[in-house]
Protein backbone atom coordinates (compact mmCIF):
# COMPACT_ATOMS: atom_id res chain seq x y z
CA UNK A 1 0.00 0.00 0.00
CA UNK A 2 1.04 3.59 -0.52
CA UNK A 3 3.40 4.13 2.34
CA UNK A 4 5.74 6.56 3.92
CA UNK A 5 8.55 5.67 1.54
CA UNK A 6 7.69 8.47 -0.87
CA UNK A 7 6.57 12.06 -0.75
CA UNK A 8 5.24 14.26 -3.54
CA UNK A 9 6.20 17.94 -3.67
CA UNK A 10 2.89 19.76 -3.34
CA UNK A 11 3.92 22.57 -5.63
CA UNK A 12 5.65 20.87 -8.55
CA UNK A 13 4.43 17.24 -8.27
CA UNK A 14 7.93 15.76 -8.17
CA UNK A 15 8.01 12.28 -6.65
CA UNK A 16 10.69 12.12 -3.96
CA UNK A 17 12.04 9.61 -1.50
CA UNK A 18 10.52 10.51 1.86
CA UNK A 19 13.04 12.60 3.82
CA UNK A 20 14.37 10.97 6.98
CA UNK A 21 15.38 14.01 8.98
CA UNK A 22 17.74 14.19 11.92
CA UNK A 23 17.10 16.78 14.61
CA UNK A 24 17.40 20.29 13.19
CA UNK A 25 17.48 19.14 9.56
CA UNK A 26 15.29 20.57 6.82
CA UNK A 27 14.05 19.11 3.55
CA UNK A 28 13.50 21.10 0.37
CA UNK A 29 12.20 20.04 -3.03
CA UNK A 30 15.27 19.77 -5.30
CA UNK A 31 13.35 21.11 -8.31
CA UNK A 32 11.18 24.00 -7.09
CA UNK A 33 12.96 24.58 -3.74
CA UNK A 34 9.70 24.35 -1.76
CA UNK A 35 10.29 23.80 1.95
CA UNK A 36 8.88 20.34 2.68
CA UNK A 37 9.64 19.69 6.30
CA UNK A 38 11.82 20.59 9.28
CA UNK A 39 12.50 18.29 12.20
CA UNK A 40 12.64 20.56 15.27
CA UNK A 41 14.26 19.44 18.50
CA UNK A 42 11.42 18.55 20.92
CA UNK A 43 8.94 19.78 18.29
CA UNK A 44 5.83 18.39 19.99
CA UNK A 45 6.72 19.89 23.37
CA UNK A 46 7.38 23.26 21.80
CA UNK A 47 4.13 23.24 19.81
CA UNK A 48 2.12 22.35 22.91
CA UNK A 49 3.88 24.95 25.09
CA UNK A 50 3.58 27.79 22.56
CA UNK A 51 -0.05 26.95 21.73
CA UNK A 52 -1.11 26.89 25.40
CA UNK A 53 0.70 30.17 26.09
CA UNK A 54 -0.90 31.81 23.05
CA UNK A 55 -4.33 30.58 24.18
CA UNK A 56 -3.90 32.03 27.67
CA UNK A 57 -2.78 35.42 26.34
CA UNK A 58 -5.64 35.48 23.81
CA UNK A 59 -8.20 34.94 26.58
CA UNK A 60 -6.45 37.50 28.80
CA UNK A 61 -6.59 40.09 26.01
CA UNK A 62 -10.40 39.94 26.15
CA UNK A 63 -10.58 40.85 29.81
CA UNK A 64 -8.93 44.26 30.11
CA UNK A 65 -9.10 47.66 28.35
CA UNK A 66 -7.34 47.45 24.99
CA UNK A 67 -6.78 51.09 24.09
CA UNK A 68 -7.50 54.36 25.79
CA UNK A 69 -7.85 57.81 24.25
CA UNK A 70 -7.58 61.27 25.76
CA UNK A 71 -8.80 64.03 23.48
CA UNK A 72 -10.10 67.53 24.16
CA UNK A 73 -11.00 66.68 27.73
CA UNK A 74 -12.84 63.50 26.75
CA UNK A 75 -11.62 60.14 27.93
CA UNK A 76 -12.41 56.91 26.18
CA UNK A 77 -11.39 53.37 26.85
CA UNK A 78 -12.40 50.34 24.85
CA UNK A 79 -11.94 46.62 25.20
CA UNK A 80 -11.73 44.29 22.23
CA UNK A 81 -15.28 43.02 22.74
CA UNK A 82 -16.66 46.57 22.82
CA UNK A 83 -15.12 47.28 19.44
CA UNK A 84 -17.33 44.55 17.91
CA UNK A 85 -20.41 46.19 19.45
CA UNK A 86 -19.46 49.55 17.98
CA UNK A 87 -19.01 48.06 14.50
CA UNK A 88 -22.26 46.12 14.63
CA UNK A 89 -24.21 49.13 15.91
CA UNK A 90 -22.84 51.35 13.13
CA UNK A 91 -24.34 49.06 10.46
CA UNK A 92 -21.05 47.53 9.44
CA UNK A 93 -21.89 44.03 10.58
CA UNK A 94 -19.99 42.43 7.73
CA UNK A 95 -16.77 44.20 8.76
CA UNK A 96 -17.36 43.11 12.36
CA UNK A 97 -17.80 39.55 11.11
CA UNK A 98 -14.60 39.59 9.00
CA UNK A 99 -12.72 41.09 11.96
CA UNK A 100 -14.17 38.57 14.42
CA UNK A 101 -13.40 35.57 12.19
CA UNK A 102 -9.91 36.50 10.99
CA UNK A 103 -8.49 38.04 14.15
CA UNK A 104 -10.15 35.89 16.84
CA UNK A 105 -12.11 32.85 15.77
CA UNK A 106 -9.58 31.40 13.31
CA UNK A 107 -6.61 31.70 15.74
CA UNK A 108 -8.76 30.54 18.67
CA UNK A 109 -10.06 27.45 16.84
CA UNK A 110 -6.58 26.67 15.44
CA UNK A 111 -5.01 26.90 18.90
CA UNK A 112 -7.69 24.76 20.57
CA UNK A 113 -7.28 22.24 17.74
CA UNK A 114 -3.48 22.21 18.01
CA UNK A 115 -3.64 21.72 21.79
CA UNK A 116 -6.09 18.82 21.33
CA UNK A 117 -4.01 17.11 18.60
CA UNK A 118 -0.71 17.52 20.40
CA UNK A 119 -2.10 16.44 23.77
CA UNK A 120 -3.24 13.25 22.04
CA UNK A 121 0.24 12.82 20.55
CA UNK A 122 1.95 13.63 23.86
CA UNK A 123 -0.15 11.14 25.85
CA UNK A 124 -0.08 8.77 22.86
CA UNK A 125 -3.85 8.23 22.95
CA UNK A 126 -5.67 7.79 19.63
CA UNK A 127 -8.60 10.01 20.61
CA UNK A 128 -11.51 10.39 18.23
CA UNK A 129 -11.54 13.31 15.83
CA UNK A 130 -7.84 14.10 16.13
CA UNK A 131 -7.21 13.65 12.40
CA UNK A 132 -10.28 15.68 11.43
CA UNK A 133 -9.20 18.47 13.78
CA UNK A 134 -5.68 18.50 12.33
CA UNK A 135 -7.18 18.67 8.83
CA UNK A 136 -9.14 21.81 9.77
CA UNK A 137 -6.15 23.39 11.52
CA UNK A 138 -4.24 23.06 8.21
CA UNK A 139 -7.11 24.48 6.16
CA UNK A 140 -7.72 27.48 8.44
CA UNK A 141 -4.15 28.79 8.33
CA UNK A 142 -4.37 31.25 5.39
CA UNK A 143 -7.27 33.04 7.15
CA UNK A 144 -5.42 33.82 10.36
CA UNK A 145 -4.71 37.56 10.26
CA UNK A 146 -3.90 38.42 13.86
CA UNK A 147 -0.35 39.55 13.06
CA UNK A 148 -1.70 41.88 10.36
CA UNK A 149 -4.07 43.33 12.94
CA UNK A 150 -1.02 44.28 15.07
CA UNK A 151 0.45 46.28 12.18
CA UNK A 152 -3.01 47.83 11.72
CA UNK A 153 -2.96 48.94 15.37
CA UNK A 154 0.49 50.51 14.98
CA UNK A 155 -0.56 52.40 11.85
CA UNK A 156 -3.73 53.62 13.62
CA UNK A 157 -1.64 54.92 16.54
CA UNK A 158 0.46 57.07 14.31
CA UNK A 159 -2.68 58.41 12.67
CA UNK A 160 -4.32 59.23 16.01
CA UNK A 161 -1.28 60.61 17.82
CA UNK A 162 -1.82 64.11 16.41
CA UNK A 163 -5.46 64.10 17.57
CA UNK A 164 -5.26 62.56 21.01
CA UNK A 165 -3.11 60.87 23.62
CA UNK A 166 -3.20 57.13 23.21
CA UNK A 167 -2.86 54.80 26.18
CA UNK A 168 -2.04 51.17 25.67
CA UNK A 169 -4.11 48.94 27.91
CA UNK A 170 -3.11 45.67 29.52
CA UNK A 171 -5.04 43.78 26.83
CA UNK A 172 -2.89 45.32 24.12
CA UNK A 173 0.31 43.83 25.57
CA UNK A 174 -1.44 40.55 26.16
CA UNK A 175 -2.53 40.54 22.50
CA UNK A 176 1.05 41.19 21.33
CA UNK A 177 2.26 38.19 23.38
CA UNK A 178 -0.60 36.10 21.97
CA UNK A 179 0.50 36.88 18.40
CA UNK A 180 4.16 36.17 19.20
CA UNK A 181 3.37 32.78 20.75
CA UNK A 182 0.89 31.91 17.99
CA UNK A 183 3.52 32.54 15.31
CA UNK A 184 6.18 30.65 17.26
CA UNK A 185 3.74 27.75 17.51
CA UNK A 186 2.90 27.78 13.79
CA UNK A 187 6.60 27.95 12.96
CA UNK A 188 7.51 24.76 14.86
CA UNK A 189 4.29 23.01 13.84
CA UNK A 190 5.56 20.97 10.89
CA UNK A 191 2.75 19.49 8.81
CA UNK A 192 4.74 16.50 7.53
CA UNK A 193 6.18 15.57 10.94
CA UNK A 194 2.76 15.92 12.58
CA UNK A 195 1.13 13.54 10.12
CA UNK A 196 4.02 11.09 10.46
CA UNK A 197 3.30 11.01 14.21
CA UNK A 198 -0.45 10.67 13.64
CA UNK A 199 0.18 7.87 11.14
CA UNK A 200 2.07 5.96 13.83
CA UNK A 201 -0.44 6.88 16.57
CA UNK A 202 -3.28 5.40 14.53
CA UNK A 203 -1.00 2.50 13.51
CA UNK A 204 -1.22 2.86 9.75
CA UNK A 205 2.27 1.44 9.37
CA UNK B 1 -1.49 1.81 -12.76
CA UNK B 2 2.06 1.52 -11.56
CA UNK B 3 3.37 -0.82 -8.94
CA UNK B 4 4.93 0.99 -6.02
CA UNK B 5 8.21 -0.88 -6.42
CA UNK B 6 8.75 0.59 -9.86
CA UNK B 7 8.25 4.24 -8.85
CA UNK B 8 10.97 6.62 -10.01
CA UNK B 9 11.94 9.57 -7.89
CA UNK B 10 12.73 12.82 -9.66
CA UNK B 11 9.84 12.41 -12.09
CA UNK B 12 6.31 13.83 -11.96
CA UNK B 13 4.14 11.69 -9.68
CA UNK B 14 1.05 11.99 -11.86
CA UNK B 15 2.91 10.53 -14.85
CA UNK B 16 3.49 7.48 -12.67
CA UNK B 17 -0.13 7.25 -11.58
CA UNK B 18 0.31 8.68 -8.08
CA UNK B 19 -1.08 11.69 -6.23
CA UNK B 20 -0.57 13.15 -2.79
CA UNK B 21 -3.10 14.28 -0.19
CA UNK B 22 -3.39 18.09 0.01
CA UNK B 23 -3.79 17.88 3.77
CA UNK B 24 -1.49 15.19 5.16
CA UNK B 25 0.92 14.69 2.20
CA UNK B 26 0.37 10.89 2.09
CA UNK B 27 0.68 9.40 -1.35
CA UNK B 28 -1.97 7.27 -3.07
CA UNK B 29 -2.68 5.84 -6.55
CA UNK B 30 -4.76 8.25 -8.67
CA UNK B 31 -7.64 5.77 -8.65
CA UNK B 32 -8.21 6.50 -4.94
CA UNK B 33 -10.83 9.12 -4.11
CA UNK B 34 -10.21 9.55 -0.40
CA UNK B 35 -7.02 9.69 1.62
CA UNK B 36 -6.74 6.59 3.76
CA UNK B 37 -4.95 8.45 6.56
CA UNK B 38 -6.91 11.68 6.98
CA UNK B 39 -10.01 11.04 4.86
CA UNK B 40 -9.66 14.16 2.69
CA UNK B 41 -10.86 14.13 -0.91
CA UNK B 42 -7.92 13.34 -3.18
CA UNK B 43 -7.17 14.88 -6.54
CA UNK B 44 -3.91 14.92 -8.47
CA UNK B 45 -4.65 18.50 -9.63
CA UNK B 46 -7.16 20.93 -8.16
CA UNK B 47 -10.33 20.25 -10.23
CA UNK B 48 -11.16 23.09 -12.67
CA UNK B 49 -8.31 25.09 -11.17
CA UNK B 50 -8.04 27.60 -14.03
CA UNK B 51 -11.79 28.29 -14.26
CA UNK B 52 -12.03 28.85 -10.51
CA UNK B 53 -8.97 31.10 -10.48
CA UNK B 54 -10.31 33.17 -13.39
CA UNK B 55 -13.72 33.49 -11.71
CA UNK B 56 -12.21 34.75 -8.43
CA UNK B 57 -9.82 37.04 -10.33
CA UNK B 58 -12.61 38.66 -12.34
CA UNK B 59 -14.65 39.11 -9.15
CA UNK B 60 -11.71 40.73 -7.40
CA UNK B 61 -11.05 43.08 -10.32
CA UNK B 62 -14.72 44.15 -10.25
CA UNK B 63 -14.52 44.71 -6.48
CA UNK B 64 -11.28 46.67 -6.88
CA UNK B 65 -13.14 49.44 -8.75
CA UNK B 66 -15.57 50.52 -5.98
CA UNK B 67 -12.83 49.79 -3.40
CA UNK B 68 -10.69 52.53 -4.93
CA UNK B 69 -13.31 55.06 -6.04
CA UNK B 70 -15.65 55.12 -3.02
CA UNK B 71 -14.68 56.46 0.41
CA UNK B 72 -13.10 53.88 2.72
CA UNK B 73 -13.48 56.10 5.79
CA UNK B 74 -15.93 58.90 6.73
CA UNK B 75 -14.71 61.53 9.17
CA UNK B 76 -17.26 63.82 10.86
CA UNK B 77 -15.87 66.87 12.64
CA UNK B 78 -18.50 69.03 14.41
CA UNK B 79 -21.24 67.60 12.22
CA UNK B 80 -19.64 68.16 8.83
CA UNK B 81 -18.45 65.01 7.15
CA UNK B 82 -15.80 64.20 4.59
CA UNK B 83 -14.89 60.92 2.94
CA UNK B 84 -11.43 59.62 2.13
CA UNK B 85 -10.72 57.12 -0.60
CA UNK B 86 -7.67 54.85 -0.25
CA UNK B 87 -5.63 57.02 -2.59
CA UNK B 88 -6.68 60.39 -1.14
CA UNK B 89 -5.86 58.97 2.30
CA UNK B 90 -2.35 58.12 1.15
CA UNK B 91 -1.90 61.62 -0.32
CA UNK B 92 -3.16 63.28 2.88
CA UNK B 93 -0.71 61.23 4.97
CA UNK B 94 2.12 62.17 2.63
CA UNK B 95 1.26 65.88 2.81
CA UNK B 96 1.19 65.72 6.61
CA UNK B 97 4.69 64.29 6.54
CA UNK B 98 3.80 60.76 7.71
CA UNK B 99 5.95 59.28 4.95
CA UNK B 100 6.46 55.77 6.40
CA UNK B 101 2.72 55.29 7.02
CA UNK B 102 1.87 56.68 3.59
CA UNK B 103 4.27 54.17 2.05
CA UNK B 104 2.91 51.25 4.13
CA UNK B 105 -0.70 52.02 3.16
CA UNK B 106 0.22 52.59 -0.48
CA UNK B 107 2.10 49.28 -0.69
CA UNK B 108 -0.47 47.25 1.26
CA UNK B 109 -3.63 48.71 -0.25
CA UNK B 110 -2.70 49.58 -3.83
CA UNK B 111 0.57 47.96 -4.89
CA UNK B 112 0.06 44.50 -3.33
CA UNK B 113 -3.50 43.80 -4.61
CA UNK B 114 -2.71 45.04 -8.12
CA UNK B 115 0.60 43.11 -8.29
CA UNK B 116 -1.10 40.00 -7.00
CA UNK B 117 -3.88 40.16 -9.59
CA UNK B 118 -1.37 40.85 -12.41
CA UNK B 119 0.84 37.91 -11.36
CA UNK B 120 -2.11 35.51 -11.18
CA UNK B 121 -3.38 36.66 -14.58
CA UNK B 122 0.10 36.10 -16.06
CA UNK B 123 0.30 32.61 -14.55
CA UNK B 124 -3.18 31.68 -15.77
CA UNK B 125 -2.42 32.95 -19.28
CA UNK B 126 0.88 31.06 -19.44
CA UNK B 127 -0.95 27.82 -18.63
CA UNK B 128 -3.79 28.60 -21.02
CA UNK B 129 -1.36 29.22 -23.88
CA UNK B 130 1.04 26.42 -22.83
CA UNK B 131 3.92 28.83 -22.36
CA UNK B 132 6.50 26.60 -20.66
CA UNK B 133 9.42 28.94 -20.00
CA UNK B 134 10.95 30.05 -16.66
CA UNK B 135 8.79 27.79 -14.49
CA UNK B 136 11.00 28.25 -11.43
CA UNK B 137 10.53 32.03 -11.58
CA UNK B 138 6.78 31.62 -12.04
CA UNK B 139 6.60 29.34 -9.00
CA UNK B 140 8.50 31.96 -7.00
CA UNK B 141 5.98 34.59 -8.14
CA UNK B 142 3.12 32.31 -7.08
CA UNK B 143 4.65 31.85 -3.62
CA UNK B 144 5.03 35.62 -3.39
CA UNK B 145 1.30 36.14 -4.04
CA UNK B 146 0.44 33.62 -1.32
CA UNK B 147 2.82 35.31 1.10
CA UNK B 148 1.94 38.98 0.58
CA UNK B 149 -1.78 38.75 -0.23
CA UNK B 150 -3.03 38.77 3.35
CA UNK B 151 -1.13 41.94 4.22
CA UNK B 152 -3.55 44.03 2.16
CA UNK B 153 -5.94 43.77 5.10
CA UNK B 154 -3.88 46.33 7.07
CA UNK B 155 -5.96 49.27 5.87
CA UNK B 156 -9.23 47.52 6.75
CA UNK B 157 -8.00 46.93 10.29
CA UNK B 158 -6.89 50.58 10.54
CA UNK B 159 -10.39 51.71 9.53
CA UNK B 160 -11.98 49.28 12.01
CA UNK B 161 -9.75 50.47 14.87
CA UNK B 162 -10.28 54.16 14.09
CA UNK B 163 -14.04 53.69 13.77
CA UNK B 164 -14.14 51.91 17.11
CA UNK B 165 -11.94 54.47 18.88
CA UNK B 166 -12.88 57.85 17.43
CA UNK B 167 -16.44 58.24 18.71
CA UNK B 168 -16.52 61.57 20.51
CA UNK B 169 -20.20 62.49 20.44
CA UNK B 170 -20.66 65.46 18.13
CA UNK B 171 -17.02 66.57 18.21
CA UNK B 172 -15.44 63.96 16.03
CA UNK B 173 -16.64 60.63 14.71
CA UNK B 174 -15.14 58.18 12.26
CA UNK B 175 -17.18 55.57 10.39
CA UNK B 176 -16.12 52.95 7.84
CA UNK B 177 -17.02 53.80 4.25
CA UNK B 178 -18.62 51.42 1.77
CA UNK B 179 -15.22 50.83 0.11
CA UNK B 180 -14.05 49.15 3.33
CA UNK B 181 -16.48 46.30 2.61
CA UNK B 182 -15.63 45.96 -1.10
CA UNK B 183 -11.91 46.18 -0.32
CA UNK B 184 -12.15 43.45 2.34
CA UNK B 185 -14.09 41.25 -0.09
CA UNK B 186 -11.49 41.99 -2.78
CA UNK B 187 -8.70 40.74 -0.48
CA UNK B 188 -10.72 37.60 0.29
CA UNK B 189 -11.44 36.88 -3.39
CA UNK B 190 -7.78 37.35 -4.41
CA UNK B 191 -6.82 34.94 -1.62
CA UNK B 192 -9.39 32.45 -2.93
CA UNK B 193 -7.96 32.94 -6.44
CA UNK B 194 -4.46 32.10 -5.15
CA UNK B 195 -5.77 29.06 -3.26
CA UNK B 196 -7.69 27.80 -6.33
CA UNK B 197 -4.60 28.10 -8.51
CA UNK B 198 -2.64 24.85 -8.81
CA UNK B 199 1.11 25.53 -9.31
CA UNK B 200 1.57 21.92 -10.44
CA UNK B 201 -0.08 22.96 -13.72
CA UNK B 202 2.94 25.20 -14.39
CA UNK B 203 5.28 22.22 -14.06
CA UNK B 204 3.02 20.01 -16.17
CA UNK B 205 3.82 22.25 -19.15
CA UNK B 206 7.45 21.14 -18.97
CA UNK B 207 6.58 17.50 -19.37
CA UNK B 208 5.57 15.61 -22.43
CA UNK B 209 1.85 15.26 -21.92
CA UNK B 210 0.76 11.65 -21.89
CA UNK B 211 -2.80 11.49 -23.26
CA UNK B 212 -4.22 8.98 -20.74
CA UNK B 213 -2.73 10.95 -17.84
CA UNK B 214 -4.37 14.13 -19.12
CA UNK B 215 -7.68 12.30 -19.30
CA UNK B 216 -7.30 11.19 -15.69
CA UNK B 217 -6.88 14.80 -14.60
CA UNK B 218 -9.90 16.05 -16.51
Amino acid sequence: MASTEYIICHECDLLLAAPVLGIGEKAHCPRCKLHLSTHYRNGSDKVLAFASSALIFLLASMAFPFLGLNAQGQKREISLLESFDILISSDYGILALIFLIMVFLVPLCSLLGIVYVYTAIKLWRPWSGVKAVMKWVTRLQPWNMSEIFIIGILVSFIKIVSLADVNLGLSFWSFILFVLFLNACLMVLDRYQTWLLLRRLYSYD
Amino acid sequence: MTDEDSLNTGVSALDQGYQSCHVCMSIAPIAHNHCELCGSVLHARIPNSLQKTWAWLITSILLLIPANTLPIMQTYVLGSGSGDTIFSGVITLWQHGSYPIAVIIFVASILVPVTKIVILITLCLSIQFSHASSTTEKTTLYRLTELIGRWSMIDIFVVIILAALIQFGGLMNIYPGFAAITFALMVITTMLAAISFDPKLLWDLNQIAVPEVKEAVE
